[in-house]
């Protein structure tokens, strides 16, 4: 729905001289549910054209990402098309990998074309998505990542733990030491307050 | 007549896809391998062409799975880019065979699809093999799912020996 009302702005700004020609709208968006600093991150552009005739010697160009910033994976910033058919879109692709945390604008690229052949070049912009977060590895680690080195130690403490309390070193089967620190009730209760505060310190900002 | 030669002079410009013979290509390809992160899985694949006659600007055309596209040109000569997007169920892990056509060999291409023809037979120019091992949708079962069963195992199993031995 926000896709329409951006095409219509961009339709609206970009009016063209006469009625004849190509007209293109472009969209930049990106495809991620998370930014995350060292992951991937997916950047699709998609141009429509709009017009009545085939849209020529059409170029894209992304030059807000600086390169220290952000690492090229896949796909290429600067590209072109010969042509592109009217009533028919085209899309690009570029996978991106953030190399610093925090907040980062991501503003539009821009399309340059012949809307007739010879004549003048249109210049036109993408959408742009706006400001996101870019969450740094650890944050994301803490809310995302398996834990598997947290669980596997607390399992461990408990089941030694247990062991000591349900059987005694000197051998002779005696009543368990149920104390309150050794009591299984304790150690669920424990566990219990150990994962609530991962999910707690996860959500904290 | 220069009516006549105008004309034919204007024909033989129109001709604007060169055809290259002998293609050299260096493929690199890229496949979503996160689910977690990336809301779609993408495909892309980056080709450097070299052809044996030089030809420079050559239109070429992609054919996945009979969705064509037609293939991005980057700044380089001869470097190009494809890429595909769809939503992570319907990207089944496996090889996905890109077939790249030129301007002959793609309307060729289109005139069979729509008499309806057997458009296998059609040859590509060459072909790139694109092997998609599945985006990771996170772990089957959350480890602290996992974590609270082998608990209550062990709570199980604990209870049972305490009750054997004080029974």
């Amino acid at each position: 729905m926000r896709a329409l009302y951006v095409f219509a702005l961009l339709a609206l700004l970009g009016q063209g001289t006469g009625e004849e020609g190509a007209r293109l709208l472009a969209s930049k968006s990106l495809l991620n549910r998370y930014a995350v600093e060292g992951r991937d991150l997916t950047l699709q552009y998609n141009i429509y054209n709009v017009g009545t005739s085939a849209a020529l010697e059409v170029e894209l160009s992304d030059d807000s990402f600086p390169p220290e910033d952000f690492g090229i994976v896949s796909g290429m910033l600067n590209v072109k098309w010969d042509r592109i058919a009217p009533a028919s879109n085209v899309s690009h692709t570029v996978v991106l990998r953030p190399l610093k945390a925090g907040y980062f604008n991501f503003t539009s690229a821009s399309v340059s074309y012949l809307a007739q052949e010879e004549g003048q070049v249109v210049v036109g912009y993408t959408s742009a998505p706006g400001q996101g977060g870019i969450l740094a590895q650890r944050e994301f680690d803490r809310r995302f990542s398996p834990h598997y080195v947290n669980h596997l130690s607390f399992q461990t403490i408990c089941m030694v733990i247990v062991d000591f309390s349900q059987r005694p070193l000197t051998g002779v089967p005696v009543k368990s030491l149920d104390t309150p620190t050794h009591s299984m009730v304790f150690l669920y209760l424990y566990y219990f307050l150990h994962c609530r505060i991962i999910v707690k310190t996860s959500t904290m900002k | 007549m220069m009516i006549r030669i105008a004309a034919f002079l204007a024909l033989v410009c129109l001709c604007t896809g060169e055809s290259c013979s002998d293609p050299v290509i260096t493929p690199s390809a890229y496949t979503t391998s996160d689910a977690v992160i990336s809301s779609e899985s993408v495909f892309i694949v980056e080709l450097s062409l070299a052809c044996a006659n030089e030809a420079q600007s050559v239109a070429l055309y992609a054919d996945v799975n009979g969705r064509q596209f037609p293939v991005t040109r980057g700044q380089d000569v001869g470097k190009y880019q494809v890429s595909w997007s769809m939503p992570h169920k319907q990207a089944s892990s496996g090889t996905y065979q890109v077939k790249f056509f030129d301007e002959e060999s793609y309307s060729s291409l289109r005139k069979a699809q729509r008499n309806n023809e057997d458009s296998d037979s059609i040859q590509p120019l060459f072909s790139v093999n694109v092997d998609h091992r599945g985006a990771w949708n996170g772990p089957w079962l959350a480890t602290e799912v996992t974590a609270a069963l082998v608990g209550i195992l062990v709570y199980y199993l604990a209870f049972n020996a305490k009750s054997t031995i004080q029974a």
